[in-house]
């Protein structure tokens, strides 16, 4: 006898099965794979866009160990804070984190929330680039809508799926925009460059988004006050993260 | 492992719980010794590095807002900038309600060089008197026009009329209800002074200064006569009050609590906020309209256009 599985359907129902029926989903279909793992799809199946490489502009996601890491944190913690050196692709992580997740989790929704409106689209024309770039297979599980079949026909600040998923680029000059929002995942990025960061903070956490993710290079600012009294504890063992 | 480590807001404490991972350019393994090596010779300081590679926020207390500032490379005696077709003129305003107004002026030319050739602070040769607006632009006037006693700053531009291509003010100039008109941009307008409102905002002007910085640094220039090396932008040597400030004006020392409280505060640095104000403008070499439209080109046979 011969099952048939709606694949749309194994990301919300994966934390659920045991590990022999993962494994047997996972021989079921190749496409398995990228739908329950971001890093396998962001590394596998899409490519990133590199702006200062002209002759091969589009790669795979670098498969560095502390990605890894980063996906098992963002997995685990409802809120999570990375500050980061300049140039170690964070921003690239995390909207391809909210991307899948939104994708594959539809009708969920996510806001990048930036210091300023060109910085919170930068974070949707990723996601455009991740969406177009990605295994033709995956744009046909996940189309894009009816009226607007292709990236380009999208609004610069917004991103939109066919099945009711959407993210969203919002600036962090006023943080009140968030409140007549209700998303499921929120992203600040650059926190420590946003003035109204605290109250921006305090406002996406009152719209209770199941994630929450703050990425920023260091300055004085909120988000330096709100950490500076944080101890170091372990980080997570690498295999415990591939478990 | 390297260069990713991982900390806990305590109980008790504001975001008690939440987890923050610190990741450092070391964890990327392309990242090799030489590959650092360079990158960090690209910042224009070594504190600007610590900030933004090493992850240290307060790299930049008590630096100097500008330490790629050398006199020998930036102070040069006055050249001529008056012609509109080698140079063009930017013009910034800083207006205050008690504090005397500040003026620069700054030329660009098409080579990318740039040279702040006029500043006006009466609060130097003037402390303690305050002027109107309508004497500013009296002022202001006489220092843009053919006027062969010009003062000091501007005696390079004796007998020279000054073509201003664009004049930018501080947005503070709309909310200080000026003694003489609704705000300041309409004040000035009204004497025939039309500014428009500088893009501030925090990453504006850090965009702005780190715009300045670079242009602050050494570059070779090749001539005839030999090599030699001087900064992009230069400061005409009687601009005293601007070099002042490139020489003095720092970052606060303390706890600053969000990135307004770290600009740099701790001197009188008016010059150098209207030097950011011309540069959120985006300022660069235009040929005036006239200059365009007059070509020298002449065919060979008349008529044909070849």
């Amino acid at each position: 006898m011969q099952v048939r599985f709606d694949l749309k359907r194994i990301p919300s129902v994966w934390s659920s099965l045991t590990s022999a029926e993962r494994q047997s989903l996972l021989d079921y279909s190749p496409l398995v794979a990228p739908l329950v793992s971001s890093l396998t799809w962001l590394r596998k199946f899409t490519k990133t866009w590199d702006e200062h490489d002209i002759e091969r502009s589009y790669k795979p996601f670098p498969d560095w160990q502390y990605f890894d890491l980063l996906h098992h944190l963002w997995m685990t913690e409802a809120k999570l804070f990375v500050e980061k050196s300049r140039t170690v692709m964070a921003t690239w992580w995390g909207a391809g984190e909210c991307l899948h997740y939104v994708m594959t989790h539809q009708p969920a929704s996510c806001i990048f929330w930036c210091p300023d409106q060109d910085r919170a689209e930068k974070c949707i024309k990723y996601c455009k680039v991740l969406y177009a770039q990605q295994d033709e297979r995956l744009k046909v599980l996940y189309p894009l809508p009816r009226k607007k079949k292709t990236v380009d026909d999208q609004a610069v600040y917004k991103f939109e799926l066919g099945d009711g998923g959407w993210l969203q680029a919002l600036p962090g000059k006023n943080p009140d925009k968030i409140r007549s929002e209700h998303p499921t995942l929120v992203m600040m990025d650059e926190c420590c460059f946003n003035a109204q960061g605290a109250e921006a903070y305090d406002n996406a956490l009152s719209t209770r988004p199941l994630k929450l993710l703050c990425v920023s290079s260091a300055a004085p600012s909120w988000f330096r006050d709100l950490t500076e009294t944080a101890g170091l504890i372990t980080l997570p063992e690498l295999s415990e993260c591939e478990a | 492992m390297r260069g990713l480590s991982l900390r806990q807001i305590p109980e008790g404490r504001p975001g008690a719980g939440i987890k923050i991972a610190r990741l450092h350019y070391l964890a990327d393994p392309t990242m090799t010794p030489e590959r650092v090596v360079a990158l960090r010779s690209q910042y224009t300081s070594d504190a600007r590095w610590r900030r933004e590679m090493e992850i240290q926020y307060e790299a930049l207390e008590g630096e100097l807002l500008y330490p790629e500032w050398k006199r020998e490379l930036s102070v040069c005696e006055p050249f001529d900038v008056s012609d509109p077709a080698a140079w063009t003129i930017y013009h910034a305003c800083d207006p205050h309600g008690r504090t005397p107004h500040a003026f620069i002026w700054e030329a660009f030319n098409k080579f990318g060089d740039r040279a702040v050739c006029g500043e006006l602070w009466s609060g130097r040769d003037f402390p303690g008197e305050r002027f109107t607006v309508a004497q500013y632009c009296h002022a202001l006037d006489w220092l843009e026009s053919d006027s062969m006693d010009k003062p000091s700053p501007f005696d390079w531009a004796r007998g020279k009329k000054l073509s201003v291509y664009y004049r930018v003010m501080d947005t503070h100039g709309a909310a200080v209800n000026s003694d003489e008109g609704k705000d300041f941009f309409d004040t000035y307008a009204r004497h025939g002074f039309q500014y428009f409102s500088a893009l501030k905002g925090e990453v504006r002007l850090a965009v702005a200064r780190d715009s300045v910085a670079s242009a602050l640094l050494p570059v070779e220039i090749t001539t005839g006569t030999g090599k030699f090396t001087q900064a992009r932008l230069r400061v005409f040597e009687g601009c005293a009050e601007t070099i002042d400030e490139f020489e003095r004006v720092r970052y606060p020392e303390g706890d600053p609590v969000r990135p307004a409280d770290e600009r740099p505060m701790t001197y009188r640095k008016h010059l150098l906020d209207c030097l950011h104000y011309v540069e959120t403008a985006q300022p660069r070499f235009v040929l005036p309209k006239w200059l365009r439209s007059r070509s020298t080109w002449k065919p060979i046979h008349a008529g044909t256009g070849y």
